[in-house]
């Protein structure tokens, strides 16, 4: 029975966490007084479900999210193709790292900008998703890939092992803390960026359009509401993303023990 | 009738910053007979082997014999892959490597069936040591070069395990590389001193 107990107390401290947030919220929210300043807890849960109710938020957050997480697969892929092949190649290496380095210290603003004038403000937060993602990957990638046990590598030249088996079984258990690192830390990056994106760019129909609406029209429940959508989303991404990998990982794992098919 | 397999070390140096490690080596080995290949801690046996398997360039001299050969090898380090199971590991070696026979030579050797299939980090340094032999054992190839291979075993074991090699050496050239006096006996191997 310890176990069901210790999720019961930890739900119970968890839900205690949220109130104290939440009366700290009220509490400022009555001091001010001015929902326009700071909307209080009941003013947000009102615009949230008003908006949850409007036909046209679903395909606001669908719009969002394809084009960001679309960026984001964009941009994994790219780290890691490009670090397995810097990994390789001395050369390649050399010849990314002023431009990685760049990407990396560039405030996100120059980017949106600039991007502004290449892409279309639709496409913006994929571009922006796809460079706040890549940089991360490959850097942590290609210190998975430099990590690789060498010997093992050599006992793998020895023995003609398939390049198959060597992504399987050599560099896929060396590499895959680090996926999951940079995956975890760019997915959420990702969204603010994205997110970032469309309130400068202002692709119709993307929360970033309803988020600068609101501001527009000094309608801070709706800003409220929508941030909280934002951070509802990204979390909610964050776990599935986790659970995953986590599915694929446990897959891969039972093969290590034994042939596919069984005994 | 088994085929020939033959290979001649002519010369062979090789030094790392300056300081030789292996000076004018030379010897012959064929599948006749296993070779043992002797000599104190640090003498270079192992930069020779690495050199023999192509893992490493000699500075000078020539090794004829091996071109076109498959190699397999029992390391000093196991260089076995952590995650896998024994099994897993003589398997992925050489994916044509019948699954019955992977088993039976993993028990064969004294592994327990329940520790087959378990990941090899969860092994003590005695059962990794066997489930490497039998990966070479099992590898289709030519040349088998032992690198300290019974370190770490008991006497019991070691007599299985020797057997185990004798059984399974299959007309291949066996190179093995000890600082163990009695080694060649057990395996009736010539000498080769370094």
């Amino acid at each position: 029975m310890k176990p069901s107990i210790t999720w019961a107390e930890n739900l119970i401290k968890k839900i205690f966490v949220l109130l104290f947030w939440l009366g700290l919220w009220q509490i400022l929210a009555l001091k001010i007084g001015k929902e326009v300043l700071l909307a209080s807890p009941a003013a947000t849960m009102q615009a949230l479900v008003s908006l949850v109710g409007e036909s046209a938020f679903w395909h606001t957050i669908t719009f969002s999210i394809v084009r960001i997480a679309a960026g984001f697969v964009l941009g994994v892929t790219a780290g890691l193709v490009l670090a397995a092949l810097s990994a390789r190649l001395e050369r390649i290496r050399l010849l990314l790292s002023p431009f990685l380095y760049a990407v990396k210290a560039a405030p996100v603003a120059s980017f949106i900008i600039l991007a502004l004038l290449w892409v279309s403000g639709k496409n913006l937060s994929v571009f922006i998703s796809f460079l706040m993602a890549m940089p991360i990957v490959y850097s942590n990638m290609l210190q998975g890939f430099m990590n690789v046990d060498k010997k093992l590598l050599e006992m793998a030249a020895v023995f003609r092992m398939s390049a198959k088996n060597k992504a399987l079984y050599i560099y896929l258990p060396r590499v895959l803390p680090y996926f999951t690192a940079a995956c975890t830390t760019s997915l959420g990056l990702c969204w603010k960026s994205g997110i970032a994106a469309e309130v400068i760019g202002l692709p119709r129909g993307s929360i970033g359009d309803r988020l600068y609406s609101t501001k527009l029209y000094l309608n801070t429940p709706q800003t409220f509401a929508w941030t909280l959508v934002i951070i509802i989303i990204s979390i909610a991404a964050e776990k599935l993303f986790l659970k995953v990998l986590e599915t694929v990982n446990s897959k891969i794992s039972r093969g290590f023990l034994t042939r596919k098919g069984g005994r | 009738m088994e085929k020939e397999i033959k290979i001649t070390v002519r010369n062979l140096s090789k030094s790392y910053g300056g300081t030789p490690v292996l000076e004018n080596v030379s010897f012959t080995a064929d599948n006749s007979r296993p070779l043992c290949i002797m000599a104190p801690s640090g003498a270079g046996k192992t930069t020779l082997v690495s050199i023999i398997m192509g893992l490493e360039k000699a500075d000078s001299g020539s090794i004829s014999g091996i071109e076109g050969k498959r190699f397999s090898a029992v390391f000093q380090e196991d260089r076995l892959c952590e995650d896998l199971s024994a099994f897993m590991n003589v398997a992925v070696a050489d994916e044509r490597a019948d699954s019955d026979g992977v088993r039976r030579l993993l028990l064969d050797c004294g592994l327990l069936p329940e520790d087959i299939y378990r990941p090899v980090r969860e092994l003590s340094g005695g059962q990794r040591r066997r489930a490497a032999i039998v990966r070479a054992l099992l590898s289709d190839s030519d040349i088998l070069v032992f690198d300290e291979p019974f370190k770490g075993l008991d006497e019991d074991t070691l007599k299985i395990v020797v057997q185990m090699v004798q059984e399974n050496i299959n007309g291949r050239l066996l190179l093995v590389i000890t600082h163990d006096a009695g080694l060649p006996r057990r395996l009736g191997a010539d000498v080769f001193s370094l």
